[in-house]
């Protein structure tokens, strides 16, 4: 993952940013409806993706795929800052990002029970019995 | 795609499977204070799976297209399934059929530029410059390839392509709004919704108070546009009346508005954003809603349909897993014959209203809708503008409303619903007795 990161950011400062960052997010999500006793929906949402977001020509540009492998990786940066030169078209003043700071640095939120991990039939059963009590 | 469909469903192990693919690219420029603020633009393909074990149903969306990355958002969906509970409503998913192909792809469109869309919108910053107000608003640009494929046999794909362009202009006491949505971005034409925005905000500086009441109103047709989704979502779906909270419950066939208002649902015509088939892949009708005011007919999914003996999908779900149940998404009205100019000089007194904002429903078997006039609110006096207003909060039957329609506009606009890629396709309308509730101070 390094490596790709490391990857758009050069290609982006060869470009002509002066200013890169990329992220790679991963999501997950669990959604149970239930109404008049009837489960009406449950489903799972898994996706990822990354995005480079940068300043060129004093102006944000930002580009995003869910394909993270080399050559995507390119083509957004360089959307990126093609989207960024563009947006100087119609700018006031140059993007200010205050003084330069430097951190490395990890943050996992603080988990007492993970959701994920709550069984899926003590999940449904719990709504069925709210929607019961209702 | 239709690769990625095959490699999901030779994977799957339900009794039945579904696999919807979305794939697209979504351009966004964003401006306030006369400045592009945000520029973005995404790529993405997300494949949603629903999986059917006996009447269980199960669904997994995911973005990795590879095959392991197929297979998983497969057994996810069947893992979810087994989870389920036994629904004795849901028959099948949809057998095959003949699908209709229609184009709605721009190729000038799917090509346009970053700096294209930042030239747009430097044409109308500049417009709001000149005249010392403020533009806000967006430029997007957008191309979408949808295919749904089943195990029994569907095999649907459809693309499309999607350009719109909003701007809200404000001045110190005023504000304007112009919009505008084409499948061909050759079509729109940003200085001339700079120009409508402009002189809407310079035209509503220093608005007066009036007090609440009924009025004639004239309504542009954005504001008409509002109304007929709200009914769309509300009412004219099965669900809403296999669950008795639509307003056509126990009126088909019955005069439920003015004869002069005919409403219909239809995918495949050319005026609206077309779309051929709905989201399990099922060839979409043209279904008659209101028929010189009468109420005619309802659009159905193959849920709601398998509920009601004798009925069949109209094609109107929406993607799994769908708690809304069937919607219209291609909603037109009849347009009439008269000119807005011919409206505004027919009425003694009244308020034109630009567009409403924050439509909230009251009453949904009454269709009584709550919002706010934004954007360019004028008072009508003798055939002419003659003063700009502070905004009223309206709370209106939108089916009392259309039966008191005096005069429709010939001509219809296509407006962009305010989610999805969705649009009505609307005329403007003078209504007679249209209750405002409430004022502003603004």
């Amino acid at each position: 993952m390094r490596e790709l990161t490391d990857r758009a950011l050069n290609l982006a400062q060869v470009k002509g940013a002066t200013y890169a960052d990329i992220r790679i997010v991963r999501r997950q999500e669990e959604d149970i409806t239930v109404k008049n006793g009837i489960v009406q929906s449950l489903a799972l949402d898994k996706t990822s993706g990354f995005g480079v977001r940068v300043i060129a020509d004093g102006a944000w540009g930002f580009a995003g795929s869910h394909l993270l492998e080399p050559a995507e990786v390119d083509r957004v940066t360089a959307l990126a800052v093609t989207i960024a030169k563009a947006s100087a078209i119609a700018k006031k003043n140059d993007v200010d990002m205050g003084p330069e700071e430097v951190h490395v640095d990890k943050y996992r939120t603080p988990v007492q029970i993970d959701p994920f991990a709550v069984p899926l039939d003590d999940k449904v059963s719990l709504l069925l019995a709210a929607d019961k009590e209702a | 795609m239709n690769e990625i469909a095959q490699l999901a469903l030779e994977s799957a192990q339900a009794d039945q499977t579904e696999v919807l693919i979305s794939s697209g690219d979504e351009h966004l420029t964003r401006f306030a204070e006369n400045t592009i603020h945000q520029n973005v633009s995404e790529r993405d393909t997300t494949v949603r799976v629903r999986a059917v074990c006996g009447s269980k149903v199960g669904v997994a969306t995911g973005n990795d297209i590879s095959i392991n990355g197929l297979a998983a958002v497969v057994k996810a969906a069947e893992t979810v399934a087994g989870f389920q509970r036994e629904n004795s409503d849901f028959r099948s998913l949809p057998q095959p059929q003949e699908q209709q192909s229609l184009d709605a792809h721009c190729e000038a469109t799917a090509a346009y530029t970053p700096n294209e869309r930042a030239e747009g919108v430097a044409t109308i910053c500049r417009m709001a410059d000149k005249n010392d107000l403020r533009a806000a608003g967006a430029f997007s640009t957008s191309v979408q390839e949808l295919m749904i494929a089943n195990s029994l046999g569907i095999r649907a794909y459809h693309r499309n392509t999607m350009a719109h362009i909003v701007t809200v202009i404000m001045g110190e006491t005023s504000s304007g709004y112009a919009a505008a949505t084409a499948m061909d971005v050759g079509d729109l034409d940003p200085a001339a919704v700079g120009r409508t925005a402009v002189d809407k905000a310079l035209a509503s500086r220093d608005p007066a108070p009036i007090d609440p009441g009924e009025y004639t109103v004239i309504l542009e047709e954005e504001a008409v546009a509002d109304m007929l989704f709200t009914l769309g979502y509300l009412g004219f779906g099965a669900l809403a009346v296999q669950e008795k909270r639509s307003f056509m419950s126990g009126h088909f066939g019955e005069r439920i508005t003015g004869d002069n208002i005919t409403i219909w649902d239809d995918g495949g015509d050319q005026r609206g954003f077309v779309l051929p088939f709905d989201f399990e892949g099922v060839r979409k009708e043209r279904v008659s809603l209101i028929e010189r005011g009468v109420a005619m007919g309802v659009v159905y999914d193959s849920f709601t349909a398998g509920r009601e003996k004798g009925k069949s999908s109209t094609g109107h779900s929406l993607p799994a897993p769908n708690t809304f149940g069937p919607i219209p998404v291609n909603l037109f009205l009849a347009p009439g014959e008269a000119t807005k100019d011919e409206m505004l000089a027919s009425t003694e007194r009244g308020i034109w209203v630009t567009r409403f904002h924050y439509t909230n429903p009251v009453h949904p078997t009454k269709t009584v809708l709550t919002g706010m006039t934004r954007d360019g609110t004028f008072l009508i006096e003798q055939g002419r503008i003659v003063r700009p207003l502070k905004n009223l909060r309206f709370t209106q039957s939108i089916l009392d409303a259309f039966a008191n329609a005096e005069m429709i506009s010939s001509s219809l606009a296509l407006i962009k619903s305010g989610w999805g890629n969705f649009a009505t396709c609307v005329p403007a309308m003078k209504i007679n007795r249209f209750r405002f509730s409430g004022t502003t101070e603004f």
